[in-house]
């Protein structure tokens, strides 16, 4: 058995060798295209997986004050309030907001924190370098992302940099530390500064806050609560950690996706190749089954031998494209590809996709194009084979 | 031998993932600094339906991210829609 198995795969080898630029072509198209639609996936993968690693971080509940459909300032005393509510452990009245560097053509996201709270300055040791005194110092001070330093010193602001507050004069902030490289997904056009200069910088009043978020230690409470303060505050909206949860669920929506369109012309190809295995079944290959029939071999056989063909050619063709795709991502870094999901018109971050071993995309990747190959060669030689030997030479 | 290696080397150390959390629970704020186009692209999970709107009136999602980053499924949650 295994002597005939031996023979047939020899047999298929050879049968490959003999039309070899052909095979060769098919073999380098379906790796290809295997690698691109992978990597697509990888890509968006390994964002994902950056997103539920730090989605435990968040805060139970946001409340934001919506008028006329646009978010407002909320008033500071509401936080007061919402901490009396049972079951609410903290609660952290936020100053934050974005701030057009014209210069660069570049938005940074403004987050005021209490600098001198011990616990802030606590993880700011941890996630920061160059964290020096100088957010001790009169002159307030920032913590910038990397790709904004980066900016930073292209641009000469290599102390520090000038923000055009509302009414047209500027505030000098200097750069007192940077974030580590490691955290560079998240932080990267983020500016930590104290909660006055963000103030000043943003335009919020005293006595306002951009938004309220609140912490709940026990997750049955969650919803009571949403409700309380909805009860409470009619003109709120509440945004819990499950509806970000579920926003992180959909942020690519295939629907309208880039994707789609990719994975549709990389399919598209995957069927024209099939459809010309299907029907440019070569006078030379009838020949060929036709001899073979009139040799003694019966349907099965040639079945078989096609079968064997291939498998050859779409797993090697799979493994490599598997391959080209985890070097292409993870050691590459994905370029151009990266490029889709960036943006044009944003800080040109440096962050490092992490790996994750996603053995569901793999499968599917699998199930999508090798079968459906195999049974693209199998069935027009199943045809040809099982026609008689004689009608075919003819 | 590549998944191998990249398992043991490009995977996120404990320590990284812990500055990570700790970045978010200093901010607070949800989402990816990958594109930065626009805030409803930064932060869209927070982000309220009419963002888009006030970057032009006529327009809607214009930058090339947003054919990526589909708006957030929870844009329209205003008013207790989901809680009551």
């Amino acid at each position: 058995m295994v002597k005939i198995m031996n023979s047939f795969l020899s047999f298929a080898i050879n049968s490959l060798f003999r039309r070899g630029s052909k095979n060769i072509f098919i073999y380098i198209v379906l790796a290809l295209l295997i690698t691109m639609v992978l990597s697509v996936f990888m890509v968006s993968g390994a964002l994902k997986q950056e997103l539920d690693l730090t989605v435990s971080a968040l805060p139970e509940i946001t409340v934001q004050k919506i008028e006329a459909g646009k978010q407002r300032d909320i008033d500071i005393e509401r936080a007061d309030e919402i901490l009396n509510i049972p079951g609410v452990s903290n609660v952290f009245p936020r100053v934050w907001g974005y701030y057009y560097f014209d210069f660069a053509g570049v938005n940074f996201s403004i987050i005021g924190i209490d600098i001198f709270d011990n616990q802030y300055k606590k993880s700011l040791q941890t996630i920061a370098n160059r964290f020096d005194d100088i957010l001790d110092n009169e002159t307030p001070a920032m913590i910038v992302g990397q790709s904004i330093y980066q900016l930073f010193q292209d641009v000469g602001y290599h102390e520090a940099m000038y923000f055009r507050k509302i009414d047209g004069s500027y505030i000098q902030v200097k750069i007192g530390g940077v974030f580590k490289y490691e955290t560079d997904l998240e932080s990267s056009d983020t500016i930590v500064l104290p909660i006055d200069t963000a103030r000043e910088i943003l335009s919020v009043h005293d006595g306002f806050v951009t938004d309220i978020t609140v912490n709940i230690p026990n997750p049955e409470e969650i919803q009571t609560i949403a409700v309380k303060i909805q009860k409470m505050y009619p003109d709120v909206r509440i945004i819990s950690k499950n509806d970000i949860l579920i926003s992180y669920q959909n942020i690519f929506d295939y629907k309208n996706g880039i994707f789609m369109v990719l994975l549709s012309i990389a399919l598209f190809t995957f069927f024209i190749i099939i459809f010309d295995k299907l029907s440019g079944v070569s006078s030379e290959e009838k020949v060929e089954v036709g001899i073979l029939k009139s040799l003694g071999w019966t349907i099965n056989d040639i079945i078989r031998l096609k079968f064997y063909e291939s498998v050859m050619i779409s797993i090697s063709a799979y493994l490599t494209g598997f391959l080209f795709s985890l070097i292409y991502v993870f050691y590459m870094n994905a370029p151009m590809i990266r490029n889709i999901f960036s943006g044009y018109s944003s800080l040109k971050s440096t962050f490092q996709l992490s790996y994750h071993f996603d053995i569901k995309l793999y499968v599917l990747v699998f199930l999508i194009t090798v079968p459906v190959f195999i049974a693209a060669t199998i069935i027009p030689s199943w045809k040809i084979a099982s026609t008689d030997a004689d009608e075919v030479l003819r | 031998m590549t998944v191998l290696h990249l398992s043991f080397n490009r995977y996120n150390t404990d320590e990284s993932i812990h500055n990570k959390r700790e970045f978010v629970r200093l901010v607070q704020l949800p989402d990816l600094a990958v594109t930065t186009a626009a805030g409803f692209i930064r932060h869209r999970s927070i982000a309220y339906v009419n963002m888009a709107f006030y970057a032009g009136p006529e327009i809607r999602d214009y930058f090339p991210s947003a054919f990526i980053y589909a708006p957030s499924k929870i844009i329209n949650v205003t008013n207790g829609k989901n809680y009551e």
